[in-house]
């Protein structure tokens, strides 16, 4: 992504738009976790974001990717604006985002396991469960996680396989099931 | 057996994460050949792995791309608007001016006591004569009745800056306890917090009018003075830069060899925050730096930088910075 950056640094508008209208929806849901749920403050929020975004162009580091860099400000913006309100209690955003979503229609192949992943996602520690969300929702390099958060890569590969750890053993009986299914392949 | 495990789970994620490091590979096919609940286990987190991004492509969340981008090109270019439409809104801006000089000069009876009242946050607000207060957090500003008539009458409880909108004809006054602090410029700081027996004023600029038991005194800019709650008494006061009076407004700070635990104290103070020192040593390291509108967690990357110093965010919000001494 190195030509991207420096084309934002040179103030190629068409590659700001491109790179808006790739991040722009996924950077919304990111932020919906960091605003206690409310999909209309996470759109301001990240729409903040980006005209930062632009108003920065010019220091941009080309070696570090947009994307990353993106996301790291919209965690930075979004832990301001909870400090801002004094923190209130993060399970009270966690509650929020489980109602926003308890009304998935389920279709795909395997939606029981994906609802129940999504419940046992709300009791991981914070920390754990946000770098699994960083890792398979927004399809982050530990990397760039570890740099978000201000934490070593060894640190989020290890909370990253206690996230997994965790959520197996709640979800152990439907897994197993699977697995007989898959031996008989 | 829980350490083993915590080995073999971060050999999982980082495998599952992209790695192909050949012996973290071997290491890890070996251990999938040990046992079968061994293999049974890695398909376990590889099948959480590939449910996970479903979980987001399942979302019932929609977010308007186009919209939002109209939006934020136009913060980035405001365009002019077309000139009959700019006449228009002049005109509707005449008359709101002209609506706005009738509520204010109409006469009639007194307004209610308006109240503004913080807890955790600042807040800035204008009054109705144009003068702007930022009140700090634990503040409440009440406005008497008929404000705006003869005279601009408040009573503070805290902290609040001041900008007061220039009005000779209408004094603009704010009463601390049994101080009066009569405004005859412009913009002033008035402290009501940080001590339990001493309220201090700060003057930015132009003049203000201290009066306590039939004493007065006159500050300008840069100057400041003490109001003692015991005795009632004013006294002038040296204005130090790096107390940062003005910083739970501004966020501006400026340190010149500042104690560490100081600059900890003034940043906690303005963000609301708890900043913590993990070892007593390093409460005297100065610090000469100036921090301009800065977020908190980079002030304190900075300061960290500056020191070597680690920085550690706890669960709670709260900051840590830790380190054996303070080396520059």
């Amino acid at each position: 992504m190195e030509n991207e950056a420096t084309a934002l640094r040179n103030g190629d508008e068409a590659v700001y738009d491109a790179v808006f209208r790739r991040l722009y929806a996924p950077l919304c849901h990111y932020a919906t976790s960091l605003t206690d749920g409310d999909p209309d403050e996470a759109e301001d929020l990240v729409q903040q974001v980006f005209v930062k975004l632009w108003e920065r162009r010019t220091q941009l580091d080309v070696e570090f990717s947009i994307k990353a860099y993106l996301y790291k400000m919209v965690y930075n913006a979004g832990l301001n604006r909870i400090r801002h309100q004094q923190i209130k209690h993060k399970y009270q955003q966690f509650n929020a985002l489980q109602l926003e979503n308890a009304h998935l229609e389920p279709e795909d192949t395997a939606p029981e396991l994906r609802e129940r992943l999504q419940q046992a996602l709300e009791t991981l520690p914070p920390q754990c469960r946000n770098i699994f969300e960083l890792s398979r929702f927004e399809a982050l390099k530990y990397r760039e996680i570890a740099d978000q958060l201000n934490l070593s890569v060894k640190t989020v590969e290890t909370q990253m396989g206690k996230a997994l750890r965790l959520l197996r053993t709640q979800l152990a009986d439907y897994l197993i099931s699977l697995l007989l299914l898959f031996k008989l392949l | 057996m829980e350490n083993n495990y915590e080995h073999i789970d971060a050999l999982i994620a980082r495998r599952l994460g992209g790695e192909t490091d050949a012996d973290l590979v071997r290491e890890l096919d070996a251990w999938r050949n040990t046992a079968p609940e061994n293999e049974r286990y890695y398909q376990q987190m590889l099948q959480i792995w590939e449910v996970g991004p479903q979980i987001r492509e399942h979302s019932t969340l929609h977010f308007d791309t186009e919209t939002a981008l109209a939006s934020v090109k136009n913060r980035i270019h405001p365009r002019r608007r077309p000139v009959v439409l700019r006449m228009a809104l002049r005109a509707a801006a005449a008359l709101a001016l002209l609506l706005a000089a009738y509520w204010w000069f109409r006469p009639g009876p007194a307004a209610p006591q308006e109240i503004a009242t913080t807890a955790t946050n600042t807040l800035s607000d204008t009054l109705t004569d144009g003068s702007v207060v930022t009140l700090n957090r634990n503040s409440a500003l009440a406005v008497s009745g008929g404000f705006n008539e003869r005279e601009r009458r408040m009573r503070l409880h805290g902290e609040a800056y001041f900008e007061v909108a220039p009005n000779p004809e209408k004094p603009f006054v704010v009463e601390v306890e049994r101080l009066e602090i009569k405004v005859l410029g412009t913009a002033f700081n008035v402290d009501n917090l940080s001590s339990p027996d001493k309220v201090q004023i700060n003057v930015t600029h132009g003049r203000v009018q201290l009066s306590s038991n039939g004493q007065n005194l006159v500050l300008t800019a840069n100057q400041a003075a003490e109001y003692d709650r015991q005795s009632g008494q004013l006294s002038m006061k040296q204005v130090d830069p790096g107390a940062n009076i003005l910083a739970y407004k501004t966020k501006q700070f400026r340190f010149e060899g500042t104690r560490l635990e100081l600059v900890t104290q003034q940043l906690e103070q303005a963000y609301g925050v708890p900043v913590k020192l993990g070892n007593p040593a390093l409460r005297n390291c100065p610090l000469s730096a100036n921090y301009n509108n800065l977020p908190l967690n980079r002030a304190l990357q900075l300061i960290a930088d500056s020191f070597s110093l680690t920085l550690e965010q706890k669960p709670d919000g709260s900051y840590l910075l830790n380190g054996s001494s303070c080396e520059e």
